[in-house]
């Protein structure tokens, strides 16, 4: 069967694709590497989750899929999936919308011109978009609507322009967010309640946040919280023109000539090989495994692969730094009610002194104890004895910490490429990741550490630790920017409207069209834009 | 996978690790439990290191104070454990003693502050002590 679309991946931006396809008359193939999960088989591990994965994940990828990682001095270093250096995200029908703490943040209107703002800094790869907040804004509205989104209306228009309310209202405070709300006015900082994608009212005939305080980095046991694997992938089953078909990993997009895509070949769990043709294809692996599959698909006039003419395929890797802040306050703060983030700031996004960009701050998700032992504790304070029992006792239930994502500043040597040695359990070369990010970056971040400890400071913390982020490689869940768009095939992979420069045929719609990645969580952004594209590709199918 | 003697050498690591005081400690937690679960799972390329680890501490005891580790008095095995972290030792090491000391001590909260389905943190006794819930 020959389909109109196949989409590789069903994360955020697939799922989003699908689903508008689909609905839109288009047979669809939906192909995804890992599995379709339910709650009952992906359980509340702590030290195997995507907040900790001291021994491996709720999800995968398995240890068959290893990457190379190559640190500041040059070494290389074979990660496995639940290596911090793997950069890994969630393996799974919705991906990580299934796991992930859902801030649904819009990008603000500078986020998209940031070159015009702030100018190119030497060694940096700063650009606008070639769409601006504009020609994304009715998009974010429709994921916010369709997906499902809490957040407060009022305070989030001061900083956004926008048609309507959110479909839901925010989060309560917590304890801890009432202590920085009041905070934040005392040092005249303007506060809000993060939009999350979860339901604090009945929404699609799913219930209420049941404020479990296990959130990010697990499913969440009541199907409270929103992702495309409750939302737009069953939207796209439901049309009844997509055939979804997971733990099918493609090898390859194959080619019948040098500007056209005739469909994929792809292996399925039981070790057979299969060749599905399509009219266009769209390609939704994120910003690792996207470049990776397009380099994969090298031919003979694509020797570098597919969409690589201008050599920026892979190129400018970027994801989010987050300088941290941690205070104990005199008195216990801790009130056990989910999912825990409920304040922040974006008035530190722009319009800094003497940094580039910045960033939001906000209070945390419920820190699980084995994550605050491994990441939180102060570095003089042993780690056994009644010295290490005492302080975990004293601490946990006063603690308050303060983070939030950097605007990044990238730079082209920051990339994925293909390890020439290293293959996966099916042969195919595995994504090289190396280089780190640029010095703006690391300076934007450290004024925003600062800005963190104004708060806890303002809030009446007795002490704070933690340290601003050191240079290194950032992607992660928040991985970004290697498939740019642009309008000048020179140094971009992708047009505005996600089709690879060259080829008539062949689209991206995930977090890797991003140019810059804002100092917001991406995933609206990654939802909005491929809830764009898809609308563009639909309307050239009818 | 140990004899009796690293087995009662480890119990007693485990205790001046996360001691019992006015709440449990690690042996009522189940972390002997957890790690004789972990050792033979994922953490089984640790377990030479745990031996070559448990049967020098019990040299040390023997060398220090003519008894065994297990019967050290609080006191005197955490003045050991202390100067072990800093590799003052005094019997042979096949393994850094700093670092697998320190490795073991990872472990041990691993089993006691994660979730109880693993062995240890029975009833969620260290959520108790912080004031964490798990609500679902």
């Amino acid at each position: 069967m020959i389909y109109d679309i196949i989409i590789v991946g069903a994360g955020a931006g697939g799922g989003v694709a699908a689903a508008i396809l689909s609905e839109s008359g288009a047979r669809v193939l939906l192909l995804e590497r890992g599995k379709h999960f339910t709650y009952e088989n992906e359980q509340n591990d702590h030290l195997r989750n995507h907040r900790l994965s001291q021994y491996g994940q709720n999800t995968g990828p398995d240890i068959g899929h290893p990457r190379v990682l190559v640190t500041p001095d040059g070494t290389e270093h074979v990660q496995l999936p639940h290596n911090g250096g793997y950069h890994n995200n969630a393996m799974a029908v919705g991906s990580s919308t299934m796991l992930y703490g859902g801030q649904g943040w819009r990008f603000m209107p500078d986020d998209f011109r940031m070159q015009s703002r702030y100018g190119r800094p030497a060694g940096s790869s700063l650009a606008d978009w070639p769409i601006s907040y504009a020609d994304l804004a009715p998009y974010y509205e429709r994921i916010e609507h369709e997906v499902g989104i809490a957040g407060d209306s009022s305070r989030s228009a001061e900083r956004w322009p926008r048609q309507n309310a959110y479909p839901m209202p925010p989060v309560p405070l917590t304890t801890r967010g009432n202590i920085l709300q009041a905070a934040a006015h005392t040092l005249g900082w303007h506060a809000l309640t993060p939009p999350l994608l979860l339901n604090t009212t009945p929404f699609q005939g799913r219930p209420v946040c049941a404020q479990c305080g296990l959130c990010v980095g697990f499913a969440c046991h009541v199907n409270a919280k929103n992702g495309t694997h409750n939302t737009m992938i069953p939207r796209a089953l439901a049309s009844g023109n997509c055939t979804l078909v997971s733990e099918a990993f493609v090898l390859r997009v194959l080619m019948a000539d040098a500007q056209t895509a005739s469909g994929v070949e792809y292996i399925t769990a039981d070790g057979q090989r299969h060749t599905a043709q399509a009219t266009t294809v769209i390609i939704s692996g994120s910003a690792i495994e996207t470049p990776r599959l397009l380099m994969n698909s090298a031919a003979s006039d694509a020797p570098e692969g597919l969409g690589n003419h201008s050599d920026q395929l892979g190129r400018h890797l970027q994801g989010h730094v987050y300088p941290r802040s941690i205070g104990l306050m005199k008195d216990p703060i801790y009130d056990a009610e989910g999912p825990g983030v409920s304040i922040s700031t974006v008035d530190f996004n722009h319009a800094n002194p003497d940094v580039i960009g910045g960033g939001m701050l906000a209070d945390e998700f419920i820190t699980l104890p084995i994550v605050f032992w491994k990441r939180f504790m102060p570095p003089e304070v042993p780690r056994w004895g009644k010295a290490a029992k005492d302080f975990m006792r004293y601490a946990y239930p006063r603690f308050m910490d303060v983070t939030g994502p950097v605007q990044e500043i990238p730079n082209p040597d920051a990339r994925v490429t293909l390890d020439r040695s290293v293959r996966d359990r099916y042969g195919v070369p595995v994504a090289r990741l190396s280089g780190g990010v640029h010095p703006e970056t690391v300076r934007t971040a450290a004024y925003m550490h600062g800005k963190a400890r104004e708060w806890l400071e303002a809030a009446g913390v007795e002490r704070q630790w933690g340290n601003p982020p050191r240079p290194g490689l950032s992607a992660g869940q928040h991985q970004a920017g290697t498939c740019r768009m642009g309008d000048d095939p020179a140094s971009s992979v992708t047009d505005r409207n996600g089709k690879i420069h060259g080829i008539k045929n062949l689209y991206i719609a995930d977090g890797s069209l991003h140019v810059t990645n804002g100092g917001f969580n991406p995933v609206l952004t990654i939802m909005a834009n491929a809830y764009r594209i898809a609308v563009g590709i639909a309307a050239m199918g009818r | 996978m140990f004899d009796a003697t690293q087995l009662a050498t480890l119990r007693a690591l485990i205790e001046r690790y996360i001691p019992h005081d006015d709440t449990p400690g690690g042996i009522a937690a189940g972390v002997d439990t957890y790690l004789m679960r972990f050792l033979q799972a994922d953490g089984v390329g640790y377990v030479a290191r745990y031996t070559q680890t448990l049967t020098s501490l019990e040299h040390e005891a023997l060398n220090l104070h003519s008894t065994s580790f297990a019967a050290l008095s609080p006191t005197a095995a955490d003045a050991l454990i202390e100067a072990l972290w800093k590799n003052q030792t005094s019997a042979v090491w096949l393994c850094d003693a700093a670092d697998t000391l320190e490795l073991i001590a990872e472990h041990c909260a691993e089993g006691f502050y994660s979730d109880p389905r693993h062995g240890a943190n029975a009833n969620g006794v260290s959520w108790q002590m912080l004031g964490f819930e798990e609500r679902r």
